[in-house]
């Protein structure tokens, strides 16, 4: 028709561009989106597990939670109920973490970069489901975890493995592990998914970092007892009877503290570590390297 | 609980299971209602150790006897009464304990979220006094009688209504009211003193 | 939180009587006594109990598949199989009584000991000593296994 106004179309344009970006803005800042399920089959004398697979930031892949007993063996996905094809990339032993791909995937979900420190705020499951992370775990019973894992307790039953648990802003922080007691489940902390991805997405394994200093388990405190011959920390001057103070950015109180931190050294990758020889607070930077065969 | 209208099982899978031999889905139960049941037993028995042995027992009465579950309760229901069951054959014959064993102070109460205000986590002065009080009442409750401390569990703690903690008991409504006044009269009196000195 | 709920209702104080020097004796009221009561409903105990927990269940459960084979089940087992015989459970129950009575004999020339044995048996003491049981090792876990049979290594371990 004459005289339409040369700017109708912008309008449409923009209108359209802004329900666009807000879709995408709340798809990434909620985790509201298609479920992903992916059953496991399980390992001889296992058994199967399901579990919850939750989008990268970048849209790459998917991350699930493999619990002992199972494997990553022909996985069967579904999406929204839906049978989907997903291909393996890669599953750490350690984190009990498997990236998976699928053609399907479309979806990309906000992830937060670490924990809140300020424990006892409140985060949210989908469905929505209130809970609130209680503390760090790192030792059950006589037994140290390979990292420290999230407390959660939730208002409601526990959700399923796998299922991603956000903070206040929407960001994942942390997927649900297995039930501890009641309401409360142990969740693996956005910490160790990015520490794993980078290592499982480019290399289909988890590469730890090693610096060759030796910890006794059983002693209260986090005494360095040997440095092993041509090890990163003998040659930053570490020596045997120092006591562990800090790991990067963590502190270390205990033996258990000291595991969790060495969890996320990176080879290659330097760290600050903080030790007390005698009375003398004293600083090193050390450059973790890949675990030598055999050790 | 007991006067709650019939509803769908939410455990019904995992009993088949467990009933089949299945060892983990039983072991999902113990998770799932472990902790509710150590409360019950623990405040009624205020002893750290004898509620240990007694959850092991209610579990095992409890996994022998799966093949009599006949779904009638929730499986909660009838691991409860169990559970009751056992503790108050118990109570029967343990003599009279004088004092708290030294483990039955729960550090794990301390850290509980419920007494956790995170508006004051600064304030380690408030979450010493919430110990105090836990600690209080502990004492005060090991010094009631057997049959006192279990109305109170009951009804203060559990939640129990007045007519199903009578059918549990065996006892008359009336005989349940007049316990729960005189155990509250002596919990009163227990914790008189420090209730004078707190804060 | 029921906690701070409990310390702001506590200061509101429940006078319930005066004592001799008419002064007011301070005792918590019956609701505040419910309101701390119902703390208790969070009653848990410590990380990690319920893992070891577990692993004692299962070992219970083990000794007591192995106890049913005991006296009282083996008789119940007996008595339904003599109850299926019909009329030959007659010459079985004497055969068996004779056997019995047999065994019965041998038994006591056996195990009963003779005068001369019970003089020349010396007197040991009992010792009584109570051993701290054995704390069981810190063990580090190499993987994410929560499983209550999950076994770590102990000792020093090289990071």
């Amino acid at each position: 028709m004459a005289g339409h106004p040369p700017t109708r179309p912008i309008r449409r344009l923009l209108r359209l561009f802004l329900v666009v970006t807000g879709l995408g803005a709340s798809c990434l800042a909620s985790a509201q989106v298609a479920s992903w399920e992916i059953e496991f089959p399980a390992a001889a004398n296992g058994h199967a597990c399901k579990s919850i697979a939750v989008p990268l930031e970048d849209g790459s892949g998917l991350v699930a939670v493999l619990l002992p007993g199972a494997q990553a063996v022909q996985p069967v996905a579904h999406r929204g109920g839906d049978p989907v094809t997903v291909e393996v990339i890669g599953q750490d032993p350690v984190s009990r973490l498997c990236f998976l791909k699928s053609p399907a995937l479309s979806e990309r979900i906000a992830w937060a970069k670490t924990v809140p420190s300020a424990l006892g705020t409140a985060l949210h499951a989908p469905g929505p489901l209130r809970a609130r992370a209680n503390g760090w775990v790192k030792q059950i019973g006589t037994k140290v975890l390979p990292f420290a894992l999230l407390r959660v307790g939730f208002e409601g039953p526990v959700p399923p493995t796998g299922t991603p648990l956000s903070g206040e802003d929407g960001r994942v922080v942390a997927l649900v592990f297995q039930p501890a007691t009641g309401n409360t489940a142990y969740a693996i902390p956005v910490d160790a998914v990015n520490r794993v991805r980078p290592d499982l997405m480019r290399q289909g394994k988890l590469v730890r970092g090693w610096l060759g200093l030796s910890l006794r388990a059983e002693s209260p405190t986090p005494q360095v007892t040997r440095l092993s011959a041509d090890s990163p920390a003998l040659q930053a001057g570490i020596r045997a009877n120092d006591v562990l103070l800090q790991v990067g950015t963590r502190p270390v109180a205990d033996y258990a503290d000291a595991a969790d931190a060495f969890f996320y050294l990176v080879p290659g990758e330097a760290v600050r570590l903080k030790l007390l020889r005698g009375a003398d607070q004293l600083d090193f930077t050390v450059n973790p390297v890949v675990t030598p065969a055999g050790k | 609980m007991f006067s709650q209208p019939q509803q769908p099982d939410p455990d019904r899978e995992l009993v088949a299971r467990a009933r089949e031999g299945d060892t983990r889905a039983f072991d999902a139960l113990i998770l799932k209602y472990g902790d509710k049941l150590y409360g019950l037993v623990y405040n009624m028995t205020s002893h750290k150790e004898d509620t240990h042995d007694l959850l092991q027992e209610i579990f095992s009465r409890a996994y022998q006897s799966l093949g009599k579950f006949r779904g009638q309760s929730s499986f909660y229901t009838w691991i409860y009464q169990i559970a009751v069951n056992l503790t108050l054959n118990f109570l029967k014959k343990r003599k009279r304990r004088t004092g708290i064993s030294l483990q039955d102070m729960d550090s794990s109460v301390q850290n509980d979220p419920a007494l956790v205000d995170t508006g004051h986590a600064a304030n380690p002065e408030q979450q010493s006094h919430i110990n105090q009080l836990q600690k209080k009442l502990n004492e005060a409750m090991a010094k009631l009688s057997d049959s006192h401390r279990t109305v109170v569990t009951l009804f203060d703690i559990q939640g129990m209504p007045h007519g199903d903690i009578a059918k549990v008991l065996k006892v008359s409504e009336g005989t349940v009211r007049s316990r729960l006044h005189y155990a509250h009269q002596q919990l009163q009196s227990f914790l008189q003193e420090w209730w004078e000195q707190r804060f | 939180m029921v906690g701070t709920k409990i310390l702001k209702k506590s200061c509101q104080v429940g006078i319930n009587f005066v004592n001799l020097n008419h002064q007011p004796v301070v005792k918590p009221s019956v609701e505040q006594l419910g309101s701390l009561l119902a703390l208790k409903r969070e009653e848990r105990p410590e990380e990690g109990y319920w893992q070891d927990f577990l692993c004692e269940f299962h070992q219970r459960q083990r000794e007591a598949a192995v106890k049913r084979w005991t006296p009282a089940s083996l008789w119940n087992r007996a008595t339904d199989w003599f109850g299926d015989l019909g009329r030959a459970k007659w010459a079985y129950g004497a055969g068996l009584a004779y056997a019995s009575v047999a065994a019965m004999g041998l038994v006591a020339f056996l195990v009963y000991p003779r005068a001369a044995d019970v003089r020349g048996t010396p007197m040991v003491p009992v010792k009584h000593e109570v051993a701290p049981a054995p704390v069981p090792p810190v063990e580090q876990l190499d993987e994410l296994d929560l499983g209550p049979s999950t076994q770590g290594s102990v000792g020093e371990q090289v990071f």
